[in-house]
């Protein structure tokens, strides 16, 4: 896929955007701290238009860690054709053995061995402590050995049969973890985590919520700087000669065995090279939410990211990216950890994708046509806008986001009229509408007609058709 | 034929083939087999479907395993089996398939199977998958490769599950020579081709041959085998049936009666 910021702009300036009258606003979880921005975000963040920096900086970071998580997968089931449907074994093991391995193991009350040293570093004003990254990248490469174990008895197996077996893995080891070894990996609970990964910079006057917003800040930058390292690892691992050999393996084995390429080698290799970077997700994971827990194993951790890479595009690292990204971002943004409390549709919502793309785009969206990629990439990007104003007693809205008056009406138990509404937040009238960025891109002349509805008030962003 | 080595180098046995047995389960696909290869030979094995002639190839290039019998290579032991009885915890002397790769013994398999959607560039560098420190070399051979087909020179970066079958044999080929055999075993290389495209890949077979390669070629159209070939090996029910110089067996009228169809 071509990604090219001039590329971008051409596009915009051929659907002749027009911002008008509003503030526009990008999302980005230090924009209520932007100078020209800050009062009018703060004042949306206040009455519930828009989630507030702190949830869309986990957002982020959760997007983050299922990227290396989920294009670990891709290089082993996209590119080596291995399907693993329970890649969250590695996960789950990566997190609690980080767990173990920095705050120490104790059995009863006998210490099996102590925990590491805290060692405090400060890089570029984010003070944090080395321990748990160590922690972290030490669990990891004993989880890689024992995929070098499990995969070498594992990958005999071929097609639907390593399927299988990948499948039922991670739920022998969810009772393993909460039924039998319950003693020292705490059961139902978990292992709580102790010693953070970001602390309290010495001499620092904040407290409170200035300092956890500061402490969410700077996991977000090392998160980010942990995603993209990883990342790119496996990227030029699968640019490279041995992704091609992977790819001749996944297309054929026994013509890959009649080239001199020895196929068990590279299937292990592959296998020991995934589960390394979704142990260090786990382990990543594992620090976001404080605590590690059985749900790490569940198989939905597994099927969430094999769906992302099949909307990306399976086998190109690329789409495992931005699939995941873009995908987790958006559904997490609008439905999950923003407003609405909507887990019970998110499986509904997923499987409509996927029976969608499988239909109509079985190679994925990366390999889609490139109007068709266009369209749903722009859209998305464009969802993520919004325009208000602020007139002193009331805030005009606009914007492609549903999540307020869902909530306001699913969270009543009533239904609603989706496309405009008129409510007030804490004694501030908010005028709301979902037109604008995604309608005016996609149906400019509905979006015109909206436009003149409302007496001159523009959408936030849409198409101008110049009156022929 | 002339422009052929010939005399002392035509003497070494190159391949040796003894007392072979393979079953798969309680089916006996070859039962003790024995035959041998000398170096710059063109040797078609033919026989009718079922009659073990794949698995003889798959037995050399060790993806079957062996009930009985050796396989050696310029005396190098290739694959064997000693002990039947132990053969699953002792791997005796044989070699990994990428290992006989490596010796030159190269196997150009069953239905083409070509890397569908990878490029022909693609398909071609795995095929000197074992040369992989020599990039510049293997670009090289490359040429050489594209110089016996000219045709494919054209569409290097396209799938190759997108050519059409006698294309994607010609690939399935220069993917073997790719990786510069001693010995080149062709397994149907005309399965589900036209009669002229046949007869063109069996003209490319013959110019490999003549540039040194010895060939070991499995074919079930026993004329184009029997005229392309110097000697022949027909194989029945898993043993060898007769062997001789194509020219006599091309005269023997059991072979005319049951392989080609002449009465």
């Amino acid at each position: 896929m071509k990604l090219d910021w001039e590329y971008y702009w051409d596009e915009v300036k051929k659907r002749k955007f027009f911002i008008f009258g509003f503030f526009l606003v990008v999302l980005l979880p230090t924009m209520d701290t932007w100078i020209f921005l800050g009062p009018s975000v703060r004042t949306a963040q206040s009455v519930g238009i828009m989630p507030d920096s702190v949830t869309t900086s986990i957002i982020i970071q959760k997007a983050a860690i299922l990227v290396i998580f989920a294009v670990s997968w891709d290089l082993l089931s996209g590119y080596s054709g291995q399907i693993s449907f329970g890649h969250a074994l590695f996960l789950g093991m990566g997190g609690y053995l980080a767990v173990m391995i920095r705050e120490g193991l104790m059995i009863g009350d006998q210490e099996v061995f102590p925990g590491m040293e805290e060692q405090l570093v400060d890089i570029g004003g984010i003070y944090f402590d080395l321990s748990v990254i160590e922690a972290i990248i030490l669990a990891s490469a004993l989880i890689a050995v024992f995929a070098l174990v499990t995969g070498t008895i594992i990958l005999r197996l071929k097609g639907p049969y390593f399927a299988l077996v990948t499948l039922v893995l991670p739920l022998i080891a969810q009772i393993l973890v909460t039924k039998i070894w319950g003693d020292f990996t705490g059961g139902d609970g978990g292992l709580q985590i102790t010693s953070q990964l970001i602390q309290k910079p010495p001499g620092s006057t904040l407290e409170g919520l200035d300092l956890f917003k500061l402490q969410i800040e700077q996991m977000t930058t090392v998160i980010l700087t942990f995603a993209i390292v990883c990342v790119a690892i496996m990227y030029l691992l699968a640019r490279s000669r041995y992704g091609l050999v992977l790819k001749a393996i996944r297309e054929d084995e026994q013509a890959a065995s009649s080239s001199g390429i020895n196929v068990s080698l590279y299937k292990v290799s592959v296998f020991v090279i995934s589960s390394f970077f979704a142990s260090v997700a786990g382990g990543l994971l594992a620090q976001v939410f404080g605590s590690s827990t059985s749900a790490l194993f569940e198989s939905e951790r597994s099927f969430e990211i094999i769906i992302f890479s099949i909307l990306g595009g399976i086998g190109t690292i690329l789409g495992a990216i931005i699939g995941t990204f873009v995908l987790f971002f958006a559904l997490s943004y609008y439905i999950k950890d923003g407003f609405v409390d909507l887990q019970t549709i998110e499986v509904l919502i997923f499987g409509l994708l996927l029976i969608i793309i499988i239909r109509y785009q079985p190679r994925g969206l990366i390999n889609a046509d490139p109007q068709l990629r266009n369209s749903l990439f722009f859209g998305v990007i464009f969802s993520f806008l919004m325009a208000f104003y602020d007139t002193g007693n009331m805030i005009i809205a606009s914007t492609w986001n549903p999540a307020p008056i869902l909530q306001k009406y699913l969270g009543q138990g009533e239904r609603g009229f989706f496309g405009m509404d008129l409510f007030k937040v804490q004694g501030r009238m908010v005028l709301y509408f979902i037109v604008g960025t995604v309608i005016g891109y996609y149906g400019p002349e509905l979006a015109q007609k909206i436009r003149l509805r409302l007496w001159g008030v523009w959408p936030s962003l849409g198409t101008f058709d110049p009156p022929k | 034929m002339s422009s052929r080595p010939t005399s002392v180098w035509r003497q070494i046995t190159l391949l040796r083939v003894n007392d072979l047995s393979v079953h798969y389960g309680r089916a006996i696909a070859l039962a003790s087999v024995t035959l041998e290869i000398k170096s710059g030979e063109f040797i078609a094995v033919i026989g009718p479907n079922g009659a073990g002639k794949s698995t003889l190839l798959r037995a050399i290039s060790g993806l079957v395993e062996l009930e009985r019998g050796t396989i050696t290579y310029n005396d190098e032991i290739l694959v064997e089996t000693t002990n039947s009885r132990y053969r699953k915890i002792r791997k005796d002397r044989s070699l990994m398939p990428n290992e006989i790769v490596q010796r030159g013994v190269i196997h150009c398999p069953e239905r083409r199977r070509l890397f569908p959607k990878l490029t022909l560039e693609e398909n071609l560098m795995l095929g000197a998958y074992v040369y992989k420190e020599e990039t510049e070399e293997n670009y090289k051979r490359m040429e050489e490769v594209l110089r016996l087909f000219p045709a494919l020179r054209e569409r290097m970066h396209e799938e190759a599950g997108n050519f059409s079958g006698g294309q994607q044999q010609m690939i399935a080929i220069a993917r073997s020579l790719m990786g510069r055999p001693k010995i080149l075993m062709l397994d149907e290389p005309s399965m589900g081709l036209a009669p002229t495209i046949r007869i063109e890949i069996m003209e490319k077979i013959k110019e490999i041959s003549q540039q040194g390669t010895t060939i070991l070629l499995i074919e079930q159209d026993a004329m184009l085998a029997l005229k392309a070939a110097e000697r022949a090996y027909i194989l029945e029910d898993g043993t060898i049936d007769r062997e001789g110089r194509c020219s006599d067996l091309l005269n023997n009228e059991y072979i005319l009666e049951t392989y080609i169809g002449l009465t």
